[in-house]
């Protein structure tokens, strides 16, 4: 089940890819279900490769060209020095925000809940 | 690969195109697509919407090594073309005259003159921004085409009518060798400024694994 709205997605997903990216170097495909696995539903193509295609040009990541024996060529990304420093104050500053944005909701909930009952 | 997922691909590649992509960068934006779409089997369209719209998001990412207005002719593109329309009528004018007049010369007159500055004239009208607009909004391609072709054929006949007084005499084996040289020159430049769509593994370089 759905349980995220998508606008809350586009601006925490680079933080997210480059999280992934941690573990080590994956393609584009595998770092979609290596997101759903995580609980954040499916990512699409058309949402996850222009992000990647920032980070690429930001130098937050770089890539590699795999050539298989047989099918399309496979496109690897990998976190860069700057993207492990982007990484890290992006996360501290996402953190400090969705603590505050979750206090507020946990008192406009608990709020709602006490006049309820 | 399916054909669907070809024809996206396809659809991609030239939506890429028209918002000013190089060929390097469409071969490899397809390349990943294709890899995305083999490897998941999802449906194109689900997977990453309309080309078009696809296209311009990765466009926005790219937005300040794109040009602004893609295919707009420059100056030097439209001087490039005169000067390979003036090859041609050098070549028109010289292959009749040596063939069929036993290597007569080529009489120069007012209507040459006059029928060149038409043609350089009026086939200047795509680098006036607002004719540009003008065939945007109206998007009918008769228009531009019957108009193109309405001033070649006002240049033609004022060569054809306007003959006296003769200005100037060529020998018709000089105007064959420099019309032949100044459109091969045109081709050289054209094919220098190719830019094919290219598969990143063409690229020595790109690849690191087997």
């Amino acid at each position: 089940m759905e349980v995220r709205d998508p606008q809350w997605l586009r601006g925490v997903l680079p933080l997210l890819v480059l999280t992934v990216l941690t573990r080590g170097e994956c393609y584009g495909y595998d770092l979609s279900r290596q997101l759903e696995t995580a609980g954040l539903g499916t990512i699409k193509g058309g949402t996850l490769y222009p992000v990647l295609a920032r980070l690429e040009r930001e130098g937050s990541v770089a890539i590699r060209w795999s050539e298989p024996t047989s099918g399309p060529a496979r496109k690897y990304y990998r976190l860069t020095p700057a993207g492990k420093e982007q990484l890290a104050a992006g996360a501290t500053a996402w953190l400090a925000f969705a603590e505050r944005a979750t206090q507020l909701l946990r008192t406009a909930s608990e709020e709602h809940h006490d006049a309820t009952t | 690969m399916p054909r669907p997922e070809r024809d996206y691909v396809t659809e991609l590649g030239i939506q890429l195109r028209l918002v000013g992509m190089d060929g390097p960068r469409i071969g490899s934006i397809q390349e990943e697509v294709r890899d995305h779409l083999d490897t998941s089997g999802q449906d194109p369209r689900e997977a990453f919407g309309d080309p078009a719209d696809y296209a311009a998001e990765l466009a926005e990412v790219h937005r300040d090594q794109l040009p602004a207005r893609p295919f707009a002719p420059s100056a030097g593109d439209y001087l490039a073309n005169a000067i390979q329309i003036v090859g041609f009528m050098l070549v028109l004018l010289g292959v009749p005259a040596a063939v069929l007049d036993g290597g007569a010369p080529v009489d120069l007159g007012p209507g040459h003159l006059a029928g060149a500055a038409v043609l350089l004239g009026g086939l200047a009208w795509p680098l006036w921004p607002a004719y540009r607009g003008w065939v945007a909004r109206r998007c009918n391609v008769a228009v531009p085409f019957g108009a193109m072709l309405g001033v070649i054929a006002v240049s033609v006949a004022l060569m054809t009518l306007w003959t006296e007084p003769v200005l100037a005499a060529v020998s018709p084996w000089i105007a064959i060798v420099s019309g032949l040289l100044i459109v091969a020159a045109f081709w050289v430049r054209t094919w220098r400024r190719r830019d094919p769509v290219r598969r990143p593994t063409d690229d020595p370089g790109e690849v690191r694994e087997g």
